[in-house]
């Protein structure tokens, strides 16, 4: 087969260049049209359900929606494999898990299905909005930050402008999947009440919801009559069809204050000749609704648009339509300033592309060079060039095809494949431009086809053996939890497509080139390949011992290595040099809005100081619809770092100045870093036995009972109850008899406070394709203490005035921030760390103590914990790793067809990678993603090349020469300008890599070069002198398996039609 | 000619004649005058409008006569009709087929009447069937 396809090349040469050359130019192009992103999609698959409930306490949330959602609806779902939920004052947050590999589509079909359902089944009572099902998000979702001011127009205005105008334009944007508006303000006329001013005229705050309701054309208020506007109808003439609509007459404040008041009769009040109008006893302004959250940017407060994308989005895309969309829309919004300069992780994407198109532009010049100057001629060189190209070009369309997102992990696999397919053309190449010159001076007629097809073709099966055993080296990662498990596959891929196009290439276009190109070139060995065959020939016939030089090399090599690896650090999460930060703020539980605030916007404007930094903004609290599922006591100020400056130290000034902020807690980190803690940070060293159950307070003692119990567990280094924060709550709870004696009921008390503290949505104003509230609340004075409740007036049926104190306690009360469930249950999770004993044995251990412990009704425990994955993916890696394993010894005995040369080339294949372990020792001490793919990619080589030498030495002495030292060197000789030349071309592509690497793009990449550059030093020592000297001693197979013969016949035949 | 030549014309005649007759008028060659036509009148932007005999008879345009009573001068409701900037009109003919609009005002519409003291005087002759039709013509519907 594999002669086939060079035969058929080498025919149609012409053919395969003029391929080779579309091929280079389609992938070129298809490069820009290629979706772009920093990372690959590392969640697993979710679906997230928000109800938003202004007003309502995290205790009511959860019992009002919550439960009712998680319990009735939600928990049956099917492929389900976690649930979660978060109940905070005015949200409800259920996340859904779904089992690996569970379509995004069908998963989203599923809660649908249950979602409609919300009302009528589960009774989800009507003081919420509805639940709303979040667009499918990606990992890292956010792609823009888009701050409006303005010195004109007012922040409600600019609010109307962002909701109505410019986020339905946004949204339309291809790629974007939300908007969230941080500060968003709505326009709301806002009817205020005071008692005494009710009381004065004897009416109570129903009169008013009343009269203001049925004023409007529209109200929700299924007790109004304005509930059921009516509709215009139409009369029809003999002629003509005339319809009737009904032009609202109130948009104004003062419009609505003209309205007489209505009493529960539905008659007007006359005082004196004149109806009682509303605005005789309320004042009627026009305000904003109580706020969630807030923004303030570097100039001041600010309204912030967060922009959130779909996964497998274009990034570039995706913040180009917003730019466009909002210079479109810029003319027609006067006097509002609109900044896009914040968080452009396009820019970084665009920065990778540049500096790694720097990198490899650099590395194939210095390539040239180091093979058209020592080695080949120009030609030859060439012809290499263009095999590599070609491969490039090749891998592009493959991933194309297969509509994969350029990221980080992409790029790095390809680069991790360069190796091969730089050995690949560099080998092959020389190899056939090394038996054209022969042929040559001695001039025996063979055609150049045939050499061209005999040398191709010993080139290929080392290589064809040197692939299989990469493929098992990849594949125990595909196993893996965490995020080598997250990132990993996207490296892989890419490198497999990219050795499979250049393995087909490799047979394809080298040898059509080489026979356009090398056919008759005429110049002598150069003067530097010479000189290396020559001193290597007197090197290995001057130094007796070679085989103790051979495993002293090894041994100190590996002993190094193996010394080196507990001095370097794990980190396997890619570590991106993005220059915009993102501080994370977290106040005291219960801080207020008006205090995060004024702490956000003075950090901001100390932040400002910072000449290394710029474009600053800050958002607290959350929106609707957001990505952030906090109450207002937490906050997010993000910064980029001007282009000039250095990244760390202009972190180091970040941090310095927010240490200086005592009250709250400020994180700093880059958006990606941030979001790969929340979806895959599992602390291996921690045990977690997490209690479930439904009341605080047994809940709280039970926690206790098990830490105390798990207090003596032998390897339980300490044992602590995760806390749940608590905060300030007024509880308010009616005393029935009391309220009795006044004849009101418990219920009746709620909704008369909820109406002062909260506000009722009475009815809808529709303007100009625009819908605002009208709403009942109190005035903010009878509202701004504690103390103001207890003065609350209650509508009594009688009419007596009574105020709220009068019949329920007011208390002030520690209530949990956030209500977290887990499977529907609420829990607290017992955290043991874990000391000297692995963590599988103290699990399994505190198991069993926790089960010897009685439980309370309804409570049940789990003992979790990230060991308990990464027991089961380390077994996994472990049995199939050793697999792996068995199958490359077992390629090696078939490549070699002997069991002792295959337990050799095993065996000393780890000396190559210790090259690797020692350059990155020196260079970031640090083992990362790169690091495991540059070793990866040097036993891909090495494999290769030691495959290559043995069969070399084998086909030797099948044809005839003597076993010896003799036979070695010649065998060695014969490989040497291939081996040399790939070795001299990978370190000298591979260098600039190296140089910039920890380059904006260059992270991983980076990480690999050094890795290679290590590697591929040992790897040749390997080849030169450990192999050549173990095989001296050890190589030679006395009783030769007759198999063994017939993977030489091809030799044999080359070696005919070479002589 | 050869027999195979032949054919060969035969087809390609047959063939010619068709696309020619494919190519020819859509309607079968008959010749349609319009039902209605509309000229405009000088100084205003009303139209008359000329109906065919054919057309009338198809529309079967009614006409009755202005008559005038102690509310006003009366029409049928029917014959009135209502512009999109509020004021009404009737359509009036004085020589047979042509019909144009005259405005009335101010009307009051009471028991199927139509009552008004501005507009065409008693006897005049106006159109009670097919009003719409015409003033679909002169506005131009579909067009």
């Amino acid at each position: 087969m594999l002669r086939s396809m060079v035969r058929f090349s080498l025919r149609f040469s012409w053919l395969i260049v003029g391929a080779a050359v579309g091929l280079v130019a389609l992938g070129a192009m298809q490069l820009g049209n290629a979706r772009k992103d920093l990372l690959p999609e590392f969640e697993p698959t979710i679906v997230e359900v928000q109800t938003e409930a202004l007003g309502l306490s995290a205790y009511e949330v959860e019992q009002l929606i919550t439960v009712p959602l998680e319990q009735d609806l939600l928990n049956g779902v099917a492929f389900l494999e976690e649930i979660e939920s978060a109940s905070l004052p005015g949200l409800s947050s259920v996340v859904m898990t779904f089992e690996p590999g569970t379509d995004i589509l069908d998963a989203r079909q599923l809660v649908t299905e249950r979602i409609t359902q919300a009302v009528a089944v589960a009774g989800l009572p009507n003081v919420a909005d509805a639940p709303q099902m979040l667009q499918p998000l990606s990992s890292t979702s956010r792609v823009a930050l888009v701050s409006l001011s303005s010195d004109e127009l007012t922040q409600i205005q600019q609010s109307v402008l962002a909701r109505w105008v410019i986020v339905p334009n946004l949204l339309g944007v291809d790629g974007v999947a939300n908007v969230a508006i941080w500060g968003f303000r709505d326009r709301q006329l806002q009817v205020l009440m005071e008692p005494e001013r009710l009381a004065s005229e004897r009416l109570d705050i129903y009169d008013v919801i009343r009269t203001a309701g049925n004023a409007l054309e529209v109200s929700p208020l299924t007790f109004l009559e304005a509930s059921k506007p009516g509709t215009g109808g139409f009369i029809d003439t003999v002629n003509q069809r005339l319809h009737v609509f009904h032009e609202q007459t109130i948009s104004t404040p003062d419009e609505l204050a003209q309205v007489p008041i209505e009493d529960d009769e539905g008659r007007a009040i006359f005082r004196g000749g004149n109806p009682l109008l509303l605005g005789d006893v309320t004042d009627i302004v026009e305000d904003h609704q109580p706020l969630i959250g807030d923004a303030h940017c570097s100039d001041g407060p600010c309204i912030l648009l967060v922009i959130e994308k779909f996964p497998e989005a274009n990034t570039p895309e995706v913040a180009d339509g917003v730019d466009d969309a909002l210079s479109a829309l810029q003319p027609g919004l006067e006097g509002m300033e609109i900044d896009t300069s914040f968080y452009r992780p396009a820019d970084y994407i665009d920065s990778t592309f540049s500096n790694l198109s720097i990198a490899l532009i650099v590395g194939a010049v210095l390539m040239l060079a180091v093979l058209g100057l020592a080695f080949f001629d120009w030609r030859t060189a060439l012809v290499s060039l263009v095999s590599i190209a070609a491969s490039l070009g090749g891998a592009a369309i493959v991933l194309f095809f297969f509509d994969v997102t350029l990221n980080t992990m992409i790029l790095a696999g390809v680069a991790m494949a360069l190796v091969v397919i730089i050995d690949d053309s560099v080998a092959g190449v020389g190899l056939v431009s090394d038996r054209l010159q022969h042929g040559r001076t001695e001039s025996n007629g063979a055609s150049a086809g045939k050499t061209i097809l005999g040398a191709t073709i010993d080139e290929r099966r080392p290589a064809l053996y040197a692939f299989f055993i990469v493929i098992g080296l990849i594949v125990p990662f595909f196993f893996m939890e965490g995020e080598v498990g997250a990132f990993f596959p996207a490296i892989a891929w890419a490198y497999l497509a990219a050795v499979a196009v250049a393995l087909i290439i490799s047979l394809t276009v080298a040898p059509a080139l080489s026979l356009l190109i090398l056919r008759n070139q005429h110049s002598a060995e150069s003067g530097a390949v010479a000189r290396l065959k020559e001193s290597y020939a007197r090197r290995r016939a001057a130094s007796s011992g070679k085989l103790t030089t051979a495993l002293a090399t090894g041994g100190v090599l590996v002993l190094v290595a193996l010394l080196a690896l507990p001095f370097m650090d794990t980190v396997m999460r890619p570590a991106l040099q993005e220059r915009d930060v993102v501080i994370d703020l977290e106040g005291p539980p219960g801080m207020s809005l008006p205090a995060m605030d004024q702490i956000a916007a003075d950090m901001v404007s100390d932040l400002r100081g910072l000449s290394d930094i710029d474009n600053i903004a800050a958002h607290v609290g959350r929106a609707i619809m957001s990505d952030e599922i906090a109450d207002v006591n937490s906050g997010q100020i993000w910064v980029s770092i001007v282009a000039e400056a250095d990244r760390d130290s202009a972190i180091e000034d970040i941090d310095d100045i927010v240490a200086r902020y005592d009250e709250v807690r400020g994180t700093l980190s880059t958006y990606s870093e941030q979001r790969i803690n929340e979806v895959l940070d599992r602390s291996a060293d921690e045990v977690i036995v997490r209690v479930y159950g439904e009341d605080d307070v047994t809940l709280a003692a039970t926690a206790d009972e098990v830490a105390a119990a798990l207090a003596d567990v032998d390897g339980a280094a300490s044992v602590a109850v995760r806390d749940v924060a608590d905060q300030e709550t007024i509880e308010i709870e009616v005393d029935i008899d009391r309220a009795q004696s006044f004849g009101l009921k418990p219920g009746d008390v709620r909704r008369t406070a909820a109406v002062y503290l909260s506000g009722l949505t009475v009815g809808n104003l529709f303007e100009e394709q625009k819908v605002f509230d009208v709403v009942v609340w109190g005035d903010p004075s009878i509202r701004e203490t504690p103390a103001d409740i207890t003065e609350l007036e209650i509508a009594t049926p009688s009419g007596t005035r009574v105020s709220l104190g009068e019949v329920a306690d007011v208390r002030t009360v520690e209530a949990p921030t956030v209500i977290l469930h887990e499977s529907v249950s609420k829990y607290l999770d017992v955290v043991v760390s874990v000391g000297d004993r692995p963590a599988g044995e103290v699990g399994a251990a505190i198991a069993d103590r926790v089960e010897t412990l009685q439980f309370p009704a309804e409570f049940h425990f789990a003992v979790l914990g990230g060991f308990a994955e990464q027991e089961a993916s380390n077994s996994a890696v472990l049995a199939v790793g050793i697999a792996i394993l068995i199958a490359i010894y077992l390629l090696f005995q078939s490549a070699f067809a002997s069991w002792r040369l295959a337990t050799l080339a095993f065996l000393v294949l780890p000396v190559a990678v210790t090259g690797g372990i020692l350059t990155t020792l020196i260079f970031s001490r640090e083992m990362t993603l790169g690091f495991v793919a540059g070793l990866i990619a040097i036993v891909g080589l090495a494999s290769r090349w030691v495959i290559s030498l043995i069969r070399r030495y084998q086909e030797l002495e099948f044809s005839g020469t003597e076993f010896g030292p003799d036979l070695v060197t010649r065998g060695t000789l014969d490989r040497i300008v291939p081996i040399v030349a790939s070795a001299a071309a990978l370190v000298a592509f591979f260098l600039p890599a190296v140089v910039t690497s920890g380059a904006v793009g260059l992270e991983v990449t980076g990480d690999i070069a050094i890795t290679v550059v290590g590697g591929v030093i040992t790897s040749l020592a390997l080849a030169l002198v450990i192999l050549p000297g173990l095989y001296t001693r050890w190589g030679h197979v006395k009783n030769p398996d007759t198999s063994a013969e017939d993977l030489y016949i091809d030799y044999a035949l080359v070696e005919e039609e070479r002589v | 000619m050869r027999a195979s030549t032949r054919r060969t014309a035969g087809v390609a005649a047959l063939a010619l004649a068709l696309i020619l007759t494919a190519c020819g008028r859509g309607d079968g060659g008959l010749e349609l005058e319009p039902p209605a036509t509309k000229v405009k009148i000088e100084g205003t932007d009303r139209y008359v409008v000329h109906v065919t005999e054919k057309a009338a008879e198809r529309l079967d345009i009614n006409t009755t006569e202005v008559s005038e009573t102690e509310q006003g001068l009366a029409v049928p409701s029917a014959a009135v009709i209502l512009e999109p900037d509020g004021r009404f009109w009737v359509y009036v003919t004085d020589e047979p087929l042509a019909y144009h609009r005259e405005e009335i005002s101010p009307v009051r519409e009471e028991g199927g009447w139509a009552y008004y003291e501005n507009g065409p005087g008693p006897g005049t002759t106006v159109v009670i069937e097919s009003v719409a039709e015409l003033w679909g013509e002169e506005t131009g519907v579909g067009k």
